[in-house]
């Protein structure tokens, strides 16, 4: 039998890390009254990592407080990123590396001729060193990428090439279940019962779910999918040894511990479907709750989807994590301005 | 003879109050940015720090975040059940009505005045996100189209209110920077600063809010408030002591603030209000570079564009403590792209 975690012993496991402060924590757990009355079903509340306050906010930034200075540590002198031309990661990266003083260099894939909106006009303005790919390049982006750090090499600097390396990938879990600790305690200043807690299916949640197995919690997790491109086995569930043992951990995540939701993608990432266009204009008429096009909005229209068609049950306390992605609303300015239906509470 | 803090907060519990942002908000050193103006010999001050009042949470945050609290729940003890308030596209303003408005559950109009062909992006955007009914007007026809929203809401049996008419309005930002000045305190204290401590913001009621909470505390705060748009600095003087001496009535504090109080700077306003020039660009990319932060174009981009200007002319007191106030106006940079492409 597993012994469990105290919190006070999982946070000494975490604090082994070099660590440095970025993000604004913790994020509020806030209720959503209005949302909660609309659907009539069990009470929701969200978790604010959109108020994360690096650049527009967003969940990333509680990895960098690792990351950078993990990078810096190693004696690295420059990053290199290679991310899509609307990436989160790409701005929020761009900040946390100006944070340090480090040189960032950005290869962004199909951003060729874009409109410079969104996430890649926060990019500009923070001053990452853009290489703007084409959809040809696009197709070899980590070869343009490992020439440019071969370069910089043949210069002298010492590059940190993010694709590169296995820290990036499992840092993020690291701040999450920094994260969970961080809601187990929110969660019982508010006493909230039956916790069942739906953002994106991604690595986040499976650090949080290793928060929740380690210390012995009965937290359900619901993930939802807004990629066809991003295999669960291959990606999001990829990593579990590596996070036990750089944690050192007695347990890890497994596949089965967040039921997985793939019916939401709609057309392909990036594309904003009639159902997330309803569901970004329900939650911001509820609660004024802003969620985003690629990442939220799919998340949102989830749970919406999911209490009307009894996904959850009613005395379940169901949290939202807003894990933040803000800047996007407004490269979809235009599809969001057309939407014309109507969000008053059905009855 | 200075007032309490005490006394402060028990004025401040007695208004009625609706809950809408997250407070406090911090206060985080500009070490980096600092830095980068040594870099570029400037004689810097003692310190820089920034108050973050764009992380109030509440649709993007922003310092009327805390002014919306005490607006609504008046809305709300009036009885009204649609707000309708004359806005220019750029407002922030705006949507800060629309999402207390949702929050609350007032059904929101909002008419949105110039630039009526401009594409509905930044806070408009997030208006009608939101939920707001949108009527775009040119200028001088605002006031008409609020009163004809007015007439027929009402003869439609709701009970309307037009933002603008409620003279709350005008006093509101100073007091929920009265607040803002509590917090202020104990987080000046826990950084350890101590000597001269000089805000730096905008011609507006948050600064002028601070201001006035510091005169009656008896604390040596002073304060710099960059013009955003063209106006005659004599009536922004003459406004902010009128709106001064209300909030001293309502308050019972002692003194109201006078011309001196307020140091006003015309020279880094820009051609016209929602128009950043060159200097406030290479602000907003400056602090974005150095700090990873983000500020807007139409006002905390104006206002930082005037410390780098000041600093740089060497106008700034070296032995202050500069204390910039991010007031917030995020969403609004998106409608600004085009200024940012090379």
């Amino acid at each position: 039998m597993t012994q469990h975690l105290t919190s006070g012993e999982l946070q000494s496991k975490i604090d082994k890390l070099p660590r440095m402060k970025i993000a604004h924590l913790p994020t509020p757990l806030e209720e959503m009254p209005r949302l909660t009355e609309r659907l009539g079903g069990p009470k929701i509340w969200i978790k604010r990592e959109d108020m994360t306050g690096l650049a527009y906010g967003g969940n990333k930034a509680r990895h960098y407080e690792f990351e950078m200075p993990h990078v810096a540590d190693l004696g690295y002198d420059v990053m290199i990123n290679v991310m899509d031309y609307h990436s989160n990661n790409a701005r929020m990266t761009a900040a946390a590396a100006n944070k340090i003083g480090m040189r960032y260099i950005l290869v962004l894939k199909n951003a060729a001729n874009r409109n410079v909106q969104g996430n890649l006009l926060i990019d500009k303005i923070l001053g990452a060193e853009l290489h703007l790919l084409d959809e040809y390049q696009s197709g070899d982006a980590e070869g343009y990428a490992t020439r440019l750090k071969e370069e910089l090499e043949a210069e002298g600097h010492k590059p940190y090439l993010i694709q590169d390396h296995l820290f990036p990938r499992i840092v993020g879990m690291v701040g999450f279940v920094q994260a969970g600790i961080e809601i187990l305690e929110q969660i019982n200043e508010n006493d909230l019962k039956n916790v069942h807690i739906i953002g994106v299916a991604g690595r986040s949640l499976c650090g949080l779910i290793v928060a929740a197995k380690s210390m012995g919690l009965d937290w359900k997790f619901t993930g939802v999918t807004v990629n066809y491109d991003v295999p669960l086995d291959g990606y999001i569930f990829q990593h579990s040894e590596d996070l036990k043992k750089a944690l050192d951990m007695p347990v890890t995540f497994e596949k089965s511990d967040m039921r997985v939701l793939d019916q939401y993608v709609g057309e392909g990432y990036g594309v904003l479907s009639a159902q997330v266009n309803e569901a970004i204009h329900i939650a911001a008429q509820t609660d004024a709750i802003i969620c985003d096009p690629n990442y939220t909005g799919t998340a949102m229209a989830a749970l919406i989807d999911q209490v009307e068609e009894g996904g959850f049950s009613d005395d379940e306390t169901v949290i939202f994590l807003h894990t933040g992605g803000l800047p996007a609303v407004f490269t979809f300015a235009d599809q969001l301005a057309a939407f014309k239906g109507s969000v008053q509470a059905r009855t | 003879m200075t007032i309490s803090k005490e006394h402060f907060r028990s004025e401040l519990e007695k208004l009625p109050r609706f809950k809408l942002s997250q407070l406090n908000t911090p206060v985080e050193p500009l070490d980096r940015l600092q830095q980068a103006l040594v870099d570029q010999g400037v004689d810097v001050p003692n310190r820089m720090l920034v108050k973050r009042d764009d992380v109030t949470g509440l649709a993007f945050g922003g310092n009327k975040g805390r002014h919306f609290e005490f607006e609504i729940a008046r809305i709300l003890d009036g009885g009204f059940d649609t707000v309708i308030s004359i806005n220019h596209y750029h407002s922030n303003q705006a949507r800060f009505i629309a999402a207390g408005c949702v929050k609350a559950g007032l059904k929101y109009h909002i008419v949105s005045t110039d630039m009526v062909t401009a594409p509905i992006i930044g806070n408009l955007l997030l208006c009608k996100l939101m939920g707001a009914v949108i009527h775009r007007s040119p200028n001088e026809y605002g006031r008409q189209v609020a009163d004809k929203i007015f007439r027929e809401e009402t003869a439609a049996g709701r009970k309307p209110y037009i933002l603008p008419d409620d003279p709350f309005v005008d006093v509101m930002g100073m007091i929920g920077f009265i607040e803002a000045g509590l917090e202020l305190e104990e987080q000046l204290i826990d950084l350890q600063i101590d000597g001269a401590v000089r805000f730096w913001g905008l011609t507006g009621r948050s600064i002028a809010g601070l201001r006035l909470y510091a005169k009656n505390r008896g604390l040596d705060w002073r304060a710099t408030a960059c013009q955003y748009s063209p106006g005659i600095i004599e009536d922004f003087h003459n406004a902010t002591a009128d709106r001064s001496k209300q909030v001293v009535e309502m308050f019972d504090l002692e003194q109201p603030l006078d011309i001196d109080d307020l140091q006003v700077l015309e020279d880094y306003r820009g051609p016209a209000y929602g128009e950043p020039d060159d200097r406030v660009i290479e602000a907003i990319q400056m602090v974005g570079k150095a700090e990873g932060l983000i500020l807007d174009p139409n006002y905390t981009g104006k206002a930082m564009s005037g410390l780098i200007g000041e600093l740089r002319a060497g106008r700034v007191d070296a032995d202050e403590t500069i204390v910039f106030i991010h007031s917030g106006g995020l969403p609004q940079l998106f409608a600004h792209a085009d200024k940012f492409t090379d």
